[in-house]
């Protein structure tokens, strides 16, 4: 898969302040989770790659992001058309099965409810790019401590997402060494050629993230992290016109969603 | 003996999926028996080249022919049997219980019978002096050793081209020298080397030709004694010849770069007189 890390460019979404995209980014979780009719759930997704479009994002990691969540799905979308305790029928799959909960027939309902849910799922995760590749770990860092979160947390948070590129490119690595040591396929169709091919990839690896924490663990003391003092920031981040205007718009579209909802609009 | 040609890359293209152009119209022919040293700055595309050579990366464009295999189809296994590839970091190959587990995991990886397999690890760890490691834990070994181990790993598939992708990087001096007494060996014994490196000091020793990468291209491609003429070239490329091929440049002495201290003592020495005792030019000449 691509890299999710942070990619320098100058557009309207890297300019804005982290904080405002954080909020961006919770407005449109919520919003989403608030609409369960495909069509409102699949407006918003495109909403959301249109802001992939504006901030300059690679689309074609969008097809990535498909391609690795097809599977799951596909099962969630079965689950959901077949057990969804609908109204109207679609198809008649065969006789009431009571002992799991099937009606034997998928409904209207079902098909719509578990579209919804994959949506979502999209939506939940083509948002977080939208953050993460628009704004340097340090800025992310500043906004959570702005925002009140303790700096630990803050750090774990920040040092857990700029830790998961590293990984992964390790993990690459540590693939094509193995495969240069004649581990066949590690996409191979059997089961138990995989799992032995990973555990080849996942001794070193594990290994390696050891002994990279030990290495973060003294760079940490040697910054005096946790030191029992208030401590001040070389960089400093300050909200600016358009990042009002934008904070103003979010939760808007929030507060419409709400109502919207309550008047049941956009519930299957 | 014929020459024979072990690798042909013919105008190599490589381009990232993040969009980046590492490769650009390469072509490069290793011979067997070579020893070759690829150099360049960090991005110049050394690596990228190099894993080319067993279908890690496949071209974007051009072809690559490998053993007279077509090695941009070829899967990674099937020229793991002619290249063997030494990673940087020995951390990355090394995951078994003993060293000799270790050793014998690529042979049986490659299907090779039980005794087979017994009789490469034994071999494998004559020639790379392991007898003593043999039961050890490959974590618990050295740097150095687990690097040793590491090559150890690449010599048991029995390749005819070796690609070592820094090998004295994080080595002390005889860390460094040792690696470099087996890959000289394994040279003698008619394998094919390329030795991906920064070290001048290195390549100006051991290696028979260097290929000097820059943005993707070829810049350089002779022999030390030639390439090293080119101080201007290298030096604009943050490459540095040895002190003594410098030390000689700055004398005048331009026509056939100076590698080592016997070299340089051949020059300056007087026509006839006794050579200086205990100096065969080799280790002592490095800074």
């Amino acid at each position: 898969m691509a890299d999710v890390g942070y990619v320098q460019k100058d557009t309207f979404l890297h300019r804005l302040d982290a904080r405002t995209k954080l909020v961006l980014m919770l407005a449109i979780l919520l919003v989403v989770l608030v609409f369960t009719n495909p069509f409102y759930v699949l407006a918003i997704l495109f909403l959301v790659l249109g802001a992939w479009a504006l901030a300059k994002l690679p689309l074609n990691m969008v097809a990535d992001i498909f391609k690795y969540f097809t599977g799951i799905a596909v099962i969630i979308f079965a689950l959901q058309a077949f057990f969804y305790p609908g109204q109207t029928n679609l198809l008649r799959i065969s006789n009431a099965i009571p002992a799991i909960g099937f009606s034997g027939y998928i409904t209207v309902e079902g098909v719509m409810y578990g579209l919804a849910l994959v949506l979502r799922l999209v939506v939940i995760m083509t948002v977080a790019p939208l953050l993460v590749m628009t704004t340097p770990m340090s800025d992310l860092m500043l906004a959570l401590v702005k925002l009140k979160i303790p700096y630990r947390f803050a750090f774990i948070l920040t040092t857990a997402m700029s830790l998961f590129p590293s990984i992964q490119n390790r993990a690459e690595l540590i693939q094509q060494a193995q495969l240069c040591r004649g581990v066949g396929d590690f996409e191979s169709g059997n089961f138990f050629i995989r799992l032995r091919a990973s555990a080849s990839i996942l001794t070193p690896l594990i290994l390696g993230a050891f002994r990279d924490s030990q290495i973060l663990d003294v760079a940490m003391s040697s910054r005096a992290f946790g030191a029992p003092v208030q401590r001040t920031y070389l960089l400093e981040s300050h909200f600016r016109r358009a990042d009002y205007l934008f904070l103003a718009g979010c939760l808007l579209s929030l507060i419409v969603a709400i109502i919207l909802r309550l008047a049941h609009f956009g519930v299957v | 003996m014929d020459r024979e040609s072990m690798i042909t890359v013919e105008n190599l293209t490589h381009v990232y999926p993040n969009g980046v152009e590492a490769l650009c119209g390469v072509s490069l022919n290793v011979d067997r028996g070579e020893y070759l040293a690829i150099v360049g700055q960090n991005g110049s595309g050394k690596t990228t080249l190099a894993k080319h050579f067993n279908g890690l990366l496949r071209p974007t464009q051009g072809t690559i022919k490998v053993g007279g295999k077509d090695a941009s189809k070829a899967r990674v296994s099937e020229l793991s049997r002619i290249i063997g590839y030494v990673f940087q970091n020995p951390d990355d190959m090394l995951f078994c219980n003993s060293v000799e587990e270790e050793i014998g995991f690529g042979p049986r990886m490659i299907g090779c019978s039980k005794d087979e397999i017994q009789r490469r690890v034994a071999e494998t760890i004559q020639i790379l002096g392991l007898e003593s490691l043999q039961d050890q834990h490959p974590f618990a070994l050295s740097l150095g050793d687990r690097q040793r181990l590491a090559v150890a790993c690449a010599l048991s598939m029995q390749p005819e081209v070796f690609v070592f992708d820094e090998p004295t990087t994080g080595q002390d001096y005889f860390g460094g020298q040792r690696i470099m007494e087996i890959i000289d060996r394994l040279h003698t014994s008619g394998k094919t080397i390329i030795i991906i490196t920064h070290d001048m000091q290195m390549v100006a020793e051991h290696a028979q030709r260097v290929v000097v990468m820059s943005g993707g291209k070829i810049a350089l491609d002779a022999p030390p004694a030639k390439a090293f003429t080119q101080i201007e070239l290298l030096e604009k490329l943050s490459l540095r010849p040895p002190q003594i091929t410098r030390f000689a440049f700055q004398m005048g002495w331009t026509d056939r770069a100076i590698l080592n201290i016997r070299e340089m003592c051949d020059v300056i020495r007087p026509q006839g007189s006794s050579p200086i005792a205990g100096n065969n030019g080799r280790g002592g000449n490095h800074g």
